[in-house]
């Protein structure tokens, strides 16, 4: 009797130790297909995925040689992801990567070089790629510029000149800040330009510059200064222009009273709202904000025009754009890049390009003024987008002439710089301790890291 | 069958019962300290092999790391302002819980329920509460012609909110002081009352030094749970304002997991092992002096 429950005892064990050890899944096998996955990432639900399962269903329906499925991951801790993927071995086949860390992949060899994905003469802009090393280990999804968002209704009242849409009529810096001035108005009416003027009851104000972590630096770049040097080999930020430049974007608030706090600006709705309800007059962000958000407020009254930012002493505004890779660990590189290739081809996108989400990444598209029509004018796509005259200018044309690369189209180990650049960087922002007195702080731990991933 | 193993067969048994909890154990969480510790001697990012660099992760630590002193003040600060404050309010409210009020078993489940709320919900909600412009608190100062106060957007103000979130979920030390209290004997109190002393004679010289276990339990745990805090920082804060909110867990997850630093997380959670070993040992150590046990 003991003899048996000691089996019994052992028996259940064995058992337990079995259902906690049960392995994956096996994925099944489409017969004779070649199997690829691709990895993408949903904001808050996996519903968001649907439209790309349509996408990704459309190619699997297309052709019958190679088939896709699709990994669906939440954006928090997708790059979690990708490096346990990664130690264990099971990276996808291709996938969405993160701008920030597609190059910190690349210099760890896992980015398949891209060079001959597409044929010379029909390849994507030239600012898109993401380069390691030289080679292509991918391509933004699209192309995002920074621009200047306005309020037409506020400009009309104020009888002000809307701001240029061209950036070689781009607005001073001090010309900026003089139409803000004018803008802005506290609960009385009154502007930061009469007696009187209530700081703490600002109901207006006259323009917010952007100073999320990313967006920011642009303006280093516009005082002839920069953050990282576009071929990856000097930190500028360090430079008396860019410190400079940072100065004055904080002086919008810290000094000149136009724009908001940091924190005022982050307690704001969307940007189509922000505007529409004339919290501010003017603000920055990316190209994206047209389909995003300014769509949703112009059929409840905005009024928006879009325009160049205001320059120090060039006209510049950055570019960027999530892009797709491929891994090397793949067996089936050829079709992943296929994959890649039709998944990023305009034609599955162009719902979201008609409607201001992304602009093309396909230099065709930018070629003449009737391709350019084809997704950027108004009449033709029926959706609510500016005139196509003003973006032309302002957008189209800033873009390819006056877009400089995020560091991070480049860069290794972008996350990291910045987490030493944005540490105390609040105090800048609110006025409690100069530019030139922080950066001449962090300087030194800047160049570092720097050094120890330029190697 | 003959019983010839007789009391050893129990104990057979016994141990093969334990085998699953055993392996347990030894897999999930003594592998992974040896683990950590190799880790630590290597430079990782998770994408390539790991590369011996020997003790070159704890140098950096200590001479060069932007991030690990601030980290080290803050969570000192959270931990200790979350758990004297927390204790002292649990101790409070399981005195006042002690009473005979009306519906008193109602309150004690009010004031117990934010324990079993899951963090990360709560935390949210939180968020919105402290937020600026349109959150209940400043709604409320607003009423007393307070200015807006930017709650989680200013040094001074991020840590002490967690530090009110915290001890607000604190109510499982409710119940233990109210469970302690409740084993004071009356005849303690009894004997203060015809000794002539009141209410506060029989506080300070009955229920506090029978509680002192009690406390002294609150306390340690609170502080190793305390030192360890994650959720508020990574819902609500991601270390901002100025690093105020970067503690250590936090510091090392975005090390490890975002930053594919994993050596020098592996050596920040080793440290970190070893400075709360520390502190609990201290704590001990020093315990003698103020706790009391019936029967001493």
């Amino acid at each position: 009797m003991k003899l048996l429950r000691t089996a019994l005892v052992l028996a259940l064990i064995l058992v337990t130790a079995t259902v906690f050890a049960a392995g994956q899944a096996e994925s099944a096998k489409t017969a004779g297909k070649t199997e690829i996955t691709y990895m993408c990432w949903y904001n808050t639900t996996q519903s968001e995925n649907a439209n790309t399962q349509k996408i990704i269903d459309n190619f699997n329906n297309s052709q019958d040689r190679i088939h896709v499925t699709m990994i669906a991951v939440p954006r928090d801790g997708y790059e979690t992801k990708v490096n346990t993927l990664a130690a264990g071995k099971q990276l996808p086949d291709c996938m969405q990567l993160s701008e920030s860390n597609a190059i910190q992949f690349a210099a760890a060899g896992l980015l398949a070089d891209l060079s001959d994905m597409y044929p010379a003469d029909n390849a994507p802009l030239d600012s898109l790629a993401f380069r390691y090393q030289g080679k292509p280990v991918g391509y933004s999804s699209g192309n995002e510029v920074l621009l200047l968002y306005y309020n037409k209704k506020l400009f009309n009242e104020a009888k002000i000149p809307y701001p240029p849409a061209s950036a070689d009529k781009a607005w001073t810096w001090e010309e900026y800040i003089e139409v803000a001035k004018k803008l802005t108005k506290d609960k009385n009416g009154k502007t930061p330009n009469d007696a009187g003027f209530d700081v703490k009851n600002i109901v207006t104000y006259g323009t917010d510059f952007n100073r999320l972590y990313w967006m920011w630096p642009v303006v280093t770049y516009s005082n002839g200064g920069g953050f990282i040097s576009p071929d990856g080999k000097e930190l500028w930020i360090g430079k008396p222009e860019s410190i400079e430049a940072m100065q004055k974007l904080a002086d919008l608030y810290v000094v000149h009273k136009v724009a908001p706090s940091v924190g005022d600006r982050t307690a704001m709705p969307s940007l189509d709202l922000t505007l529409l309800t004339g919290k501010v007059a003017m603000a920055t962000s990316g190209q994206w904000e047209i389909g995003v958000s300014l769509a949703n407020s112009v059929k409840d009254g905005l009024d928006y025009g879009v325009a160049v930012l205001p320059k120090m002493k060039k006209a510049v505004t950055y570019n960027t754009g999530a892009p797709y890779g491929v891994f090397n660990t793949t067996k089936e590189k050829a079709a992943a890049m296929e994959f890649i290739k039709w998944y990023a081809d305009e034609q599955n996108q162009w719902d979201i390009i008609l409607n201001g989400t992304l602009m093309p990444i396909m230099s065709k598209w930018y070629s003449s003024e009737a391709e350019m029509r084809k997704w950027a004018d108004p009449q033709v796509t029926k959706t609510p987008r500016p005139a196509f005259d003003e973006y032309k200018t302002a957008v189209i044309d800033y873009a390819m002439r006056n877009a400089v690369q995020v560091p991070w189209y480049y860069f290794n180990g972008y996350d990291g710089l910045n987490d030493i650049l944005e540490s105390g960087i609040e105090n800048v922002w609110n006025g409690k301790r100069t530019a030139a007195s922080y950066i001449t702080e962090i300087l030194p731990q800047l160049q570092k890291y720097f050094d120890e991933h330029t190697r | 069958m003959k019983k010839r193993l007789g009391v050893h067969d129990n104990t057979l048994i016994a141990y093969l019962f334990l085998t699953p909890a055993l392996l347990g154990l030894l897999l999930y969480t003594v592998y992974p300290i040896f683990g950590v510790i190799g880790i630590s001697l290597t430079r990782w990012t998770g994408l390539q092999p790991p590369v011996f660099v020997g003790l070159e992760n704890y140098a950096k630590i200590f001479t060069e790391d932007n991030f690990f002193i601030s980290a080290v003040k803050a969570t000192l600060y959270f931990a200790f302002g979350s758990v004297v404050s927390g204790t002292l309010y649990a101790f409070l409210i399981a005195i006042l819980l002690n009473q005979r009020i009306f519906a008193r078993g109602v309150f004690r489940s009010v004031f117990f329920l934010p324990y079993i709320i899951p963090g990360i919900g709560a935390s949210i909600v939180w968020a919105w509460m402290y937020e600026a412009n349109f959150g209940v608190f400043n709604y409320f100062l607003g009423f007393l012609g307070v200015d807006k106060i930017r709650w989680l957007g200013e040094d001074l103000t991020a840590t002490p909110s967690l530090i009110i979130m915290t001890i607000w979920g604190m109510g499982n030390v409710i119940v233990i002081f109210l469970a302690g209290l409740q084993s004071v004997p009356k005849a303690y109190l009894e004997a203060v009352e015809i000794d002539g002393g009141n209410a506060w004679h029989k506080f300070r010289h009955v229920t506090v030094p029978l509680m002192s276990p009690i406390i002294f339990y609150n306390f340690l745990m609170g502080i190793v749970t305390n030192l360890q805090v994650f959720v508020p920082a990574y819902t609500l804060t991601r270390g901002a304002p100025n690093n105020s909110t970067l503690y250590m867990v936090y510091l090392i997850y975005r090390e490890g997991f975002q930053r594919n630093n994993f050596g020098h997380a592996a050596a920040l959670s080793l440290i970190f092992f070893l400075f709360i070993g520390l502190l609990t040992w201290v704590v001990f150590a020093t315990s003698r002096k103020f706790l009391f046990y019936e029967g001493d």
